[in-house]
C-alpha cells in the first residue's frame, strides 16, 4: 500500500494550479485525498505529479446575496456543515451526518466528491437536489460555470480545475431531507435519496444503487403532481415503481443490485409519503 | 480432587482472585509505547515483499526478476528455484490418516490460491521492494480451479494435488453408532443443511515477522507477533534445520491474534533464510490485502443434518454430514479443527442415545482454512443448537422447553460423551433458567405474540452452548495427531525486596495475563498484585512453553502458575520457621510480618527474600532462593458452558434485522477478574454477532477474497447484557475453565435461532449467514410464494 | 510493463510540532503521514491497520483535529502540530482523563487501536461532554476494534467525559 514514486507541488493559486497540470500530462490535484490516496495507495494510478490544491486559497465558504453558498474546492464536509444553518440547510446537515465518519468529514472536501460522484458516495445526489452549479477554471476558456448536472453528464473535454461549487437559496417552505440506508461494514450507500420538496419544486437524487448518482425527473414530476392531493399510499407507491423501473442497479454481496432496487423502492415510499404529509398539512 | 467445588454466582473475593483489577499493563499501550514487531526496525534493517498469484489455480510458465534485481537498492529477488530444496510446511496437527500437503515456502511452479507467494523481493526499503516487485514479471497459464468444497468433492472436480485420487484430505468419524436402526423406528424424523461461511479473523494488527541472523554467533532471533513463541521456534528450527538452542523468538506485544497468529506460515520461514543468505535483518509487514488473501481463515463447514426424536421432542438419534473447505495446502491445525473440535461437540449439552458424525475435510483453491476464535466449537454449536430449536419449532415446543427435557442432568456429570467430549461440570438448567429470567423471556414471547397481529417479526434464539478447552492432556493429544505440547510452564522468583517475576510460557495478545497472573500469584505469595512482574513472549527468558489458545491461558497457563507460587510460599514459610528458631505451625503471618509467640520475635517478608538469595542462613538441605518453576499438564480439559438469549425484530418490508437485546450467561468456573472476563465475553460476542449478520469472506467467482469483510464497528452491535454462573471445575486447581471463545460460540446460534423464531410462522426455515437483509428478504418472499407455513 | 518515470522518489523537508516538540525531517512525496511519523519522526504510536482510510488505528491529532494519518500525504502536514497517543496527557486537556477511564473500564485488550480510538475520542470530546451511547457509537465508527466488542470503550468515554465536565465546573 505505497504508492509509486510522485513529485509533489502545492502552488499558491488556481491558475498556477492549471498550469502544472497543463505541463504534466497524467498530473493529478489532490484535495481531500480520499479517493485520490486510496487510489495511489493501490497503484492504480501512478501520477508523476501530484498537485495538492491546499494552498490555492479556495477553502472559503461565501454566503450569496440571495442566501446561497459558494463553497471553494478545499472546504471540507464537516467545515461546511457546520458552518450552515439546520433551518436553512437540512439537506447538507443531514447528508454531513451519514457520509463516511467523523475523521473522514474532516479532511473529505464537498467538492472532491462531487467530483468523484461515486454511485455509492452521498454528497453527489445532495448536490444534484440542492440544484447545484460547479465554476471551473479552463486551461484554454477561462472561468466557466455550468450546472453540476451538466458536469456529470458532459465535463469538459479540456483540462480544468473545480473552483468550488454553487449552491442556491433553496425554496423557503421547502422540506429538505437525506435519507440513507447504509452498507453498514463500510459507510457507503446502499440506497439513498437526497430530496428537496415545495409545492412547486421538487428535485429528487438518488445514490448508493445506480452506476451514477443522478436525479428522477419523471418521479418529481410525478410527485409535484400529488402535492396538495390527499396522501395515498397506493399512489406513491405506483408511481415511484413506475420512475425507477428503468434505472440500471449496482450490486454486491451485501445488497445484490434487485435488494437494491426494492430498498430504494421502500426508502423512497417512506420519506414521499412523509413530505407529502408536512406539505399538505404545513 | 478432593476440594469441594464452589457452584453458585460471582461473589466478593477473600484474596486478589476474583477482584475487578483494573490491567497493569495498560499505561504503556495507553500511550502509544506498547512494542509491536513492526515498531522494531535493527540496524542494516531490510524488507521484503512478496509478489502473490493472482490465480486461483495456475502453472507458473516464467518468471522475470531481471529488471527489479538489478534496481538500485534491491539485494534479493527470490522465486521458487531458490526454495526448491526447502520442505512444505508441514501442518502441525495431522489427524490420523489425513493425507498433509503443506505450503511450499513459494509456489514451486503452480498456484493453488489467490495470495499464494510467488516471488520475494528483499531491499533497503519497504517502498524500494513495493517498486521492485512492480517490474518482476510472471506468466501464467490459468487451470480449472474449484473453490466450494461440495464442488470438489464431485468426481470430475478440478484436483489441487495430482498424486491424490480426490480432493478428500481427511476423515472423522465419531460417535457410538446405531443412527439407522434408531432413527428407523422413530415418530419423528428431520432433515436440513447447515453452512458455516467463511470468515477472516482480521486482527488489526496483520501478521509481522523481523528475522535476525547474527553471522558472527550463529544465532537468529526472530521477531514475529504470535500466540506460541516456544512452537514456532521448534517449526522453525525443524523446517530450516536451524539449531533449537541458537534461536530466539521475540513476540513482543501483539495486536490481537484470534487463532491467525499461531501457525506457521511462509512469509517467516523466508524472512529467516533470507536473513540467513543475506546477513541482515529482514523485515515483512502484512499488509491489509494480504491479510485477507494469506493469513488463514476460519469456518466454512457445511452440514447436513438427521435427526429423529420421539414424541415428547426427546432426541432418538442424531447424524450429521459434513464437509470442510480447508483451502489449498492443510495449515498447522488445518485438519484437526473442523474434525475432532467440531466432532466432539455436536452433542452439545443434550443426552442423545445415538450420535454419528461424519466430517471429511476438503481441498479446494482458497486459502488455507484453520483455527479462527471458537475453533470448530462454533461450528459444533450451531449444528446442535439449531438442531434443537428446528425440532422444537416442528413439534410446537418452545425452545426453552425443548432443551430441558433434553438436558444432561446436574448428576449426570461427570460425562464423556459418545462423541468423546468430556464434560466436567455443568448445571444447565439452573443456568438456562438465569438467562430466562434476565431476558424477560416469558415477556418476549407474550409481546411476540401480541404484536403479531400487526404484522411485527419479533423473535428470540437461545444457544446453550459448550465446548472443552484448556488443551492438553498431551496424551490426547497424541491420540489425534495433534503434535504440541498439553503442559504451560510457569516460572515464579521471588527477589530479594520481597517482589516477584512471573514468567510465562502463555502469551498474551490482548487478554491481560500480566494482570490475572499477577493476581493468582498474589494470593499465593502473600503480596500484592503490583509487586508482582509477568514476563511473557520471550523464547531466552521463558521456560520451555506452549502458548496462547484454545481458552487455555488460564486453565492451564494460570494453573502453572498458581502451583509454582505456592511452592514458594511453601519455603518462604519453611524460612521464615527457621529464622524465627520455631517450628512452622507456631509462625503466624500478618501482612509482611512473620512473627512467634504474639509478636515477640519477628521477621520481615523482605528479610527472609534477602536470607534466601544471599544463603548466608539457611538450612543446606533448603538450597537457595526462591524460584520454582511449573510445568503443568491437566489430566483432563474443561467445558465451559452458558445460556445466551437474542432477541431481534425484522423488518418484513425490508428484511433488515435489529438485534434489540443479547444477554449472555457463562458458566467459566472459578472467574479470576470480572472486568476482564467481561472484556472477554464482549469480544467474543462482537465476533459472534460479526459471523451471524455481516461477516462473509466467501471467495468472489474469480477466487480472491473480499477486502472488507465487513467487521463490525461501533454502531452494529448492541449493549451487551453479560453475567456468570458459577460451577467449579475439578480439571484443574483454579476450578476454572476458559472463556475467551465462548461469544463466538454461543452467538451465531442465538442469533440465527431468533431470526428464525421471528418468522417460522411465514414459512421460513433456515437461514444462511451472515444474514443480511436481502437474504431475510428472499427467505420470506420465497416462503410466502411457496404457500407460506403447513 | 514499463519503468516507472520518475524511478527516484522526490526528497522533502517536514516540519512538524510532534507531541510539543518541533522536529524537521526529510520525507519522500509519497510518505504518507503515518509512514513517516513511524519512520522517519521515530513516532510508533500511531499504527498502521489498514492504510485505507477503514480501521483509525492510525488516528492521530492535526492541528487539534483527529486525523486518519494513513490518508493525507506527509507532506500535507507540514507545519501542522500532530499530537499522537504519548503527547495526549501532555498535550491535550482531554488525554489524560480519557485515559485513565480507558484503563478503568478496560476499554483496550491488545492495544493497537487504542491510540487512534484515543484521538477520536478526543475528536467527540472537544464538541461534547455530555455524549449518549449513540454519540459515542457514531462518533467513533471510523475505528474498528477487533477485541472489545467496544462496550467498555463506550462506557470509558462516556465516563471521561462526566469527570471532565465535573473538572469544568469546578474550575
Amino acid at each position: 500500500m505505497i504508492p509509486a514514486p510522485f513529485n509533489y507541488e502545492r502552488p499558491n493559486s488556481p491558475e498556477a494550479a492549471l498550469a502544472l497540470l497543463t505541463a504534466t500530462p497524467d498530473a493529478a490535484f489532490l484535495a481531500g485525498g480520499h479517493s485520490l490516496l486510496t487510489r495511489l495507495k493501490r497503484r492504480e494510478e501512478r501520477p508523476p505529479l501530484v498537485i495538492d490544491l491546499s494552498g490555492t486559497g479556495l477553502d472559503k465558504i461565501q454566503t450569496t446575496d440571495d442566501g446561497g453558498l459558494i463553497v471553494g474546492a478545499m472546504v471540507s464536509q464537516a467545515e461546511l456543515v457546520n458552518a450552515v444553518s439546520e433551518a436553512d440547510w437540512t439537506l447538507l446537515k443531514n447528508t454531513g451526518f451519514s457520509a463516511g465518519d467523523p475523521m473522514i468529514r474532516h479532511r473529505g472536501t464537498i467538492v472532491g466528491a462531487m467530483c468523484e460522484a461515486d454511485p455509492r458516495g452521498d454528497w453527489a445526489a445532495t448536490a444534484l437536489a440542492l440544484d447545484a452549479s460547479v465554476e471551473l477554471l479552463l486551461v484554454n476558456s477561462g472561468r466557466h460555470s455550468i450546472t453540476y448536472a451538466d458536469y456529470l453528464t458532459a465535463p469538459p473535454s479540456e483540462a480544468h480545475l473545480v473552483l468550488s461549487t454553487s449552491l442556491p437559496a433553496q425554496p423557503k417552505n421547502a422540506v429538505q431531507s437525506y435519507s440513507k440506508v447504509k452498507h453498514i461494514a463500510v459507510g457507503w450507500a446502499v440506497a439513498s435519496a437526497a430530496i428537496v420538496m415545495s409545492p412547486d419544486h421538487v428535485r429528487i437524487a438518488l445514490s448508493g444503487a445506480l452506476d451514477a448518482p443522478q436525479r428522477v425527473p419523471t418521479l418529481e414530476q410525478a410527485v409535484v403532481d400529488m402535492v396538495s392531493k390527499t396522501p395515498d399510499a397506493q399512489a406513491v407507491k405506483a408511481v415511484i415503481s413506475e420512475a425507477l423501473s428503468g434505472l440500471h442497479w449496482q450490486g454486491d454481496r451485501y445488497a445484490p443490485a434487485d435488494y437494491r432496487a426494492h430498498r430504494m423502492a421502500v426508502l423512497l415510499e417512506d420519506v414521499i409519503s412523509d413530505h407529502l404529509k408536512l406539505l399538505t398539512f404545513s | 480432587m478432593s476440594k469441594t467445588l464452589y457452584q453458585g454466582e460471582v461473589k466478593e473475593p477473600d484474596g486478589w482472585v476474583g477482584k475487578a483489577l483494573p490491567r497493569m499493563e495498560d499505561s504503556k499501550l495507553l500511550q502509544g509505547q506498547g512494542q509491536y514487531v513492526d515498531d522494531i526496525t535493527l540496524p542494516g534493517q531490510l524488507h521484503a515483499v512478496f509478489l502473490r498469484s493472482p490465480h486461483p489455480h495456475a502453472d507458473i510458465t516464467s518468471i522475470d526478476v531481471s529488471v527489479a534485481e538489478s534496481m538500485e537498492g534491491v539485494m534479493a529477488c527470490l522465486t521458487g528455484d531458490d526454495f526448491s530444496n526447502t520442505s512444505p510446511i508441514k501442518p502441525n496437527w495431522v489427524l490420523p490418516r489425513a493425507i498433509a500437503k503443506g505450503r511450499p515456502p513459494i509456489a514451486q511452479g503452480r498456484v493453488r490460491y489467490v495470495g499464494e507467494p510467488v516471488v520475494v523481493v528483499i531491499a533497503k526499503s519497504e517502498a524500494l521492494a513495493r517498486d521492485a516487485a512492480d517490474l518482476v514479471k510472471v506468466d501464467y497459464a490459468p487451470l480449472p480451479f474449484v473453490l466450494d468444497q461440495d464442488e470438489a468433492l464431485e468426481a470430475n472436480a478440478p484436483r489441487l494435488h495430482e498424486d491424490m485420487a480426490s480432493n478428500e484430505a481427511a476423515l472423522f468419524a465419531p460417535g457410538n453408532g446405531g443412527f439407522d436402526d434408531a432413527a428407523g423406528q422413530a415418530p419423528h424424523r428431520f432433515q436440513f443443511s447447515l453452512r458455516n461461511q467463511r470468515l477472516i479473523p482480521f486482527p488489526i494488527e496483520g501478521r509481522c515477522v523481523n528475522a535476525d541472523y547474527e553471522v558472527s554467533t550463529g544465532r537468529m532471533t526472530l521477531y514475529i507477533g504470535h500466540q506460541l513463541p516456544h512452537m514456532i521456534r521448534r517449526m522453525m528450527s525443524e523446517a530450516i534445520d536451524f539449531p533449537e538452542n541458537k534461536l530466539r523468538v521475540v513476540s513482543p506485544d501483539v495486536g490481537g491474534g484470534f487463532g491467525a497468529k499461531m501457525h506457521f506460515y511462509q512469509e517467516e520461514l523466508i524472512a529467516a533464510i533470507a536473513s540467513i543468505k543475506l546477513g541482515r535483518p529482514v523485515k515483512w509487514t502484512e499488509r491489509r490485502d494480504e491479510h485477507v488473501a494469506a493469513t488463514t481463515h476460519g469456518r466454512d463447514h457445511t452440514m447436513d443434518v438427521d435427526v429423529a426424536v420421539d414424541e415428547d421432542g426427546k432426541f432418538i438419534a442424531l447424524r450429521v454430514d459434513s464437509r470442510a473447505n480447508i483451502g489449498a495446502y492443510m495449515s498447522s491445525m488445518g485438519s484437526g479443527i473442523p474434525t475432532v473440535n467440531v466432532g466432539l461437540f455436536v452433542m452439545g449439552v443434550y443426552a442423545i442415545p445415538h450420535v454419528e458424525a461424519r466430517i471429511r475435510c476438503v481441498y479446494t483453491n482458497t486459502t488455507p482454512v484453520d483455527a479462527y476464535r471458537g475453533a470448530g466449537r462454533p461450528e459444533a454449536s450451531y449444528v446442535i443448537e439449531r438442531t434443537i430449536d428446528r425440532i422444537g419449532h416442528e413439534l410446537g415446543l418452545d425452545p426453552a422447553e425443548i432443551r430441558r427435557r433434553n438436558f444432561l442432568k446436574d448428576d449426570e456429570l461427570p460425562r464423556r460423551q459418545p462423541t468423546g467430549a468430556m464434560l466436567d461440570t455443568g448445571r444447565y438448567h439452573h443456568t438456562l433458567a438465569e438467562v430466562v429470567a434476565q431476558s424477560d423471556y416469558e415477556a418476549f414471547r407474550l409481546k411476540q405474540s401480541d404484536t403479531r397481529a400487526s404484522g411485527r417479526l419479533l423473535g428470540q434464539g437461545i444457544s446453550n452452548y459448550t465446548e472443552t478447552c484448556g488443551i492438553g492432556p498431551g496424551q490426547i493429544q497424541a491420540y489425534v495427531g495433534f503434535d504440541r505440547g498439553g503442559y504451560e510452564s510457569a516460572r515464579v522468583r521471588m527477589l530479594s525486596d520481597g517482589r516477584a517475576v512471573v514468567y510465562s510460557g502463555s502469551h498474551s495478545h490482548g487478554q491481560g495475563h500480566v494482570t490475572t497472573y499477577a493476581q493468582i500469584a498474589a494470593d499465593e505469595l502473600g503480596v500484592s498484585p503490583d509487586l508482582i512482574e509477568v514476563i511473557q513472549g520471550d523464547t531466552d527468558a521463558v521456560p520451555q512453553g506452549i502458548g496462547t489458545f484454545n481458552s487455555r491461558s488460564v486453565v492451564v497457563g494460570g494453573s502453572a502458575v498458581k502451583v509454582a507460587s505456592s511452592r514458594i510460599a511453601e519455603r518462604i514459610n519453611v524460612l521464615a520457621a527457621h529464622l524465627l528458631q520455631a517450628k512452622q505451625d507456631e509462625v503466624s503471618r500478618n501482612g509482611d510480618v512473620f512473627s512467634v509467640n504474639d509478636g515477640e520475635k519477628s521477621v520481615t517478608l523482605r528479610e527472609i527474600c534477602k536470607v534466601a538469595w544471599n544463603g548466608h542462613n539457611v538450612p543446606f538441605d533448603f538450597g537457595i532462593g526462591l524460584e520454582e518453576t511449573e510445568f503443568y499438564h491437566p489430566k483432563s480439559m474443561s467445558a465451559p458452558y452458558g445460556a445466551h438469549v437474542a432477541q431481534v425484530e425484522i423488518d418484513p418490508r425490508t428484511g433488515e434485522l435489529s438485534l434489540d437485546r443479547y444477554v449472555a450467561v457463562d458458566d467459566c468456573g472459578r472467574v479470576i477478574n470480572p472486568l476482564l472476563a467481561r472484556g472477554q465475553v464482549h469480544g467474543g460476542l462482537a465476533q459472534g454477532i460479526g459471523q451471524a449478520l455481516y461477516e462473509d469472506g466467501t471467495p468472489l467467482e474469480n477466487g480472491s477474497t473480499p477486502l472488507e469483510p465487513s467487521i463490525p464497528r461501533f454502531d452494529m452491535v448492541p449493549k451487551y447484557e453479560s453475567s456468570h454462573t458459577v460451577t467449579e471445575s475439578w480439571t484443574n486447581p483454579l476450578g476454572a475453565k476458559g472463556l475467551g471463545e465462548a461469544g463466538t460460540i454461543a452467538a451465531p446460534s442465538a442469533i440465527v435461532n431468533a431470526a428464525i423464531d421471528a418468522l417460522w410462522h411465514l414459512g421460513v426455515r433456515e437461514l444462511e449467514m451472515p444474514l443480511t437483509p436481502a437474504r431475510i428478504l428472499a427467505a420470506i418472499e420465497q416462503a410466502q410464494s411457496s404457500g407460506g407455513a403447513k | 510493463m514499463s519503468t516507472p518515470k520518475h524511478a527516484q522518489p522526490e526528497q522533502l523537508s517536514v516540519t512538524l510540532k510532534l507531541d510539543g516538540q518541533m522536529q524537521t525531517q526529510p520525507v519522500d512525496a509519497r510518505d504518507l503521514l503515518v509512514t513517516a511519523l513511524r519512520s522517519e519522526f521515530g513516532a510508533t504510536a500511531p499504527h498502521i491497520g489498514c492504510e485505507s482510510g477503514r480501521c483509525g488505528a492510525c488516528a492521530v491529532l492535526v492541528d487539534g483535529a483527529p486525523v486518519k494519518s494513513c490518508m493525507m500525504l506527509a507532506v500535507q502536514a507540514d507545519g501542522a502540530e500532530v499530537i499522537t497517543a504519548r503527547g495526549l496527557a501532555e498535550e491535550t486537556p482531554e488525554g489524560k482523563a480519557l485515559q485513565s477511564a480507558f484503563q478503568e473500564h478496560h476499554a483496550l485488550q491488545c492495544g493497537y487501536c487504542t491510540p487512534g480510538m484515543l484521538s477520536s475520542a478526543i475528536g467527540l470530546l472537544r464538541t461534547n461532554l455530555s455524549p449518549s451511547d449513540d454519540d459515542v457509537r457514531q462518533a467513533l465508527r471510523g475505528n474498528l476494534c477487533r477485541c472489545t466488542g467496544y462496550e467498555h470503550i463506550i462506557e470509558a468515554v462516556i465516563s471521561a467525559a462526566a469527570s471532565l465536565s465535573q473538572e469544568g465546573q469546578s474550575a
